[in-house]
């Protein structure tokens, strides 16, 4: 499903990075460790096209993503891959539901409301559906993230930090809820992160060093 | 769904949204009504000159001649004698030339007696009942009849001068034999009827005035003597020339040889146009100003929640936005807060015109109509308030075009 190969990314000739090869398949989670500074970042937005490699290739599926242009790989990502971010950022003018139909919309699929309360009522928010997302807590904001990354059955889930400012119990909670997720809509998963708490959870991990 | 999207971001932040949205309407409101005002005030205005080359009238101010016999919005200047008029109506130049006498009033509306080509001048048609046949009977113009609740066979006592103040003539009373059809001219807010009739109210009337009122016989060793016209007077005569030449010639000879005067009511107006215009202009500066500002404070608006809403907008790249749907999103939101502006602002004229209306209207006997479709310069003005919302959303809109959705990620 994801496969990468000698990816290889430079800020400056001074900061550049070497990334080992990745794959993940379909209904698997990966999860990339490393301390700070090591370019997890850098490999997330890499695999999802916000930054182009210097070098290397990123399939997902049978398309090589280093190679689409701007507008295409925008198109791309919205269709087929989902971000959960560390700290959870919406549309602050729209309300839960209305952040997730615009996630559809943007990606290109028609908006669905019925689908939407569906992953809503899966993820146990269905009845913060007409709040503004700054009202809710850090635990359901972060479940809406989730939702909002599934919503349009992207092959690939991409995570930044998901649990990183979470605690104990809300770690396993989110992390228990990417993997159901993840087996259930058959989508491959990758996770970056220093929390130690999710080694624990997910067997396959790679280190950055 | 950007619409949706842009509406709602307006409403996040509703005082940022009043201030430029209240602004806008401002300055739209101010300029469309300028625009209206002037345009219906000189369409009035020109559409009562025409076929009037020149008036003749009493020495005096040539504009409150013109004002006072033309439009009956001043006072008049005085008298003439109707025996040295005729010799200037028979000119050869002079294709026609319409008497008039005037001076009297019912409730602030003028009676002016004149001849039939007055109202074939302005093409007045009777609406209901008849033309006036005989003295004292006259016809009464549509918008007056309506406001004074007039009909066929009312009846009235003139009062001396055109204030509304004056002493009544309590011996003859008038009959109104009709009501005209609205023109829009000036003829709408008149009491129309012949001569004699303003000649025979005065008859007894035996003191010297020359307050403008058609006298028999004013001049003190005249009085008492025999009815026939060359005693008469009248107040103005207005004139169609056959020539140009005539509005040349003609009102330096009268004015240097008579001791009456001749006003050109095209100049005169003009003068006037360029007077009042000083204001309309200011007004408008002012209104043009306020657009500026309303621009700029838009402007600083979506500039300044660019700075936090840039997470936002990376956001909505990583969901699969394209930069266009970015740059529409803020060039939409300045877009609608500019045609709601611009809407609000129009009524807003409108709503104005209508208070104004009122008081134009029992002031002037000047109508207008607050409720045109044809917004003169409307489309003008609209593109214009478009343009000046993509200008103020131009900077943001290229701004977030090449937002780095990586670095914007990570720094938050």
């Amino acid at each position: 499903m994801l496969q990468t190969r000698e990816l290889h990314f430079a800020y400056s000739p001074a900061v550049s990075f070497d990334f080992p090869d990745i794959y993940c398949n379909t209904g698997e989670v990966l999860l990339i460790t490393g301390a700070s500074g090591k370019g997890k970042t850098t490999l997330l937005h890499l695999l999802a096209g916000i930054l182009t490699p210097s070098r290397g290739s990123i399939a997902i599926g049978d398309t090589d993503i280093a190679k689409l242009n701007g507008k295409r790989s925008d198109a791309f990502r919205g269709k087929n891959i989902g971000i959960v971010f560390q700290r959870s950022h919406f549309v602050q003018s729209l309300n839960v539901l209305e952040n997730l139909l615009l996630a559809q919309w943007l990606s290109g699929n028609k908006r669905d409301s019925i689908k939407v309360m569906t992953m809503l009522e899966q993820l146990n928010i269905a009845n913060q559906a007409g709040k503004k997302t700054a009202r809710l807590s850090q635990g359901q904001q972060q479940r809406v993230s989730i939702a909002r990354a599934l919503i349009n059955k992207p092959r690939l889930i991409l995570a930044d930090e998901p649990t990183s400012s979470l605690d104990d119990e809300h770690c396993i909670q989110v992390a228990r809820l990417l993997q159901e997720q993840t087996a259930l809509n058959k989508t491959a998963l990758v996770i970056v992160t220093h929390d130690q708490r999710l080694k624990n959870i997910f067997q396959h991990s790679i280190q950055l060093v | 769904m950007i619409l949706k999207l842009a509406i709602r971001n307006l409403l996040q932040k509703p005082l940022t949204t009043l201030l430029s949205w209240v602004l806008l309407t401002v300055s739209v409101g101010i300029i469309s009504m300028l625009l209206l005002l002037q345009g219906q005030f000189e369409k009035q205005f020109t559409g009562n000159i025409k076929d009037v080359d020149m008036v003749i009238g009493a020495k005096g101010s040539p504009l409150q001649l013109i004002l006072s016999a033309i439009y009956h919005i001043d006072a008049p200047t005085g008298n003439i004698k109707y025996a040295e008029a005729e010799k200037w109506m028979q000119h050869p130049y002079v294709e026609k030339a319409i008497p008039l006498a005037y001076g009297d009033s019912y409730k602030g509306y003028s009676i002016v007696g004149t001849t039939k080509d007055y109202l074939d001048k302005y093409s007045a048609k009777i609406l209901t009942g008849s033309l006036y046949e005989s003295d004292f009977e006259v016809v009464a113009g549509y918008s007056l009849a309506k406001k004074l609740h007039l009909q066929t066979g009312s009846q009235f006592y003139s009062t001396h001068g055109t204030d509304g103040h004056g002493e009544e003539h309590k011996d003859k009373a008038y009959t109104v034999t009709g009501i005209l059809q609205p023109a829009g001219t000036v003829v709408d807010n008149l009491f129309i009827g012949n001569i004699e009739s303003v000649w025979k109210i005065h008859e007894h009337h035996h003191h010297d005035d020359n307050d403008g009122e058609a006298v028999n016989a004013s001049n003190a060793g005249s009085h008492g003597e025999n009815d026939d016209h060359h005693g008469k007077e009248l107040t103005a005569v207005l004139l169609k020339f056959r020539t140009p030449v005539g509005s040349v010639q003609l009102p330096r000879i009268i004015n240097s040889q008579t001791n009456m005067m001749a006003a050109v009511p095209a100049i005169e107006m003009n003068r006037l146009f360029s007077l009042t215009g000083i204001g309309i202009d200011t007004l408008q500066y002012v209104g043009w100003g306020i657009m500026a500002l309303s621009a700029l404070s838009i402007f600083i608006s979506l500039f300044n929640s660019l700075k936090e809403r840039k997470y936002e907008l990376a956001l909505m790249r990583t969901m699969g936005a394209k930069r266009v749907d970015l740059l529409m999103l803020l060039v939409l939101e300045s877009v609608v807060l500019c045609i709601a502006g611009f809407i609000a602002g129009i009524l807003l004229s409108r709503l104005a015109i209508w208070a104004l209306s009122a008081s134009f209207e029992s002031s002037y006997h000047f109508e207008i109509q607050p409720w045109t479709l044809n917004i003169p310069g409307g489309v003008q003005l609209l593109v214009l308030t478009l343009l000046l919302g993509m200008l103020a959303a131009s900077v943001p809109a290229i701004k977030a075009w090449f937002i780095n959705i990586s670095k914007t990620l990570t720094h938050e």
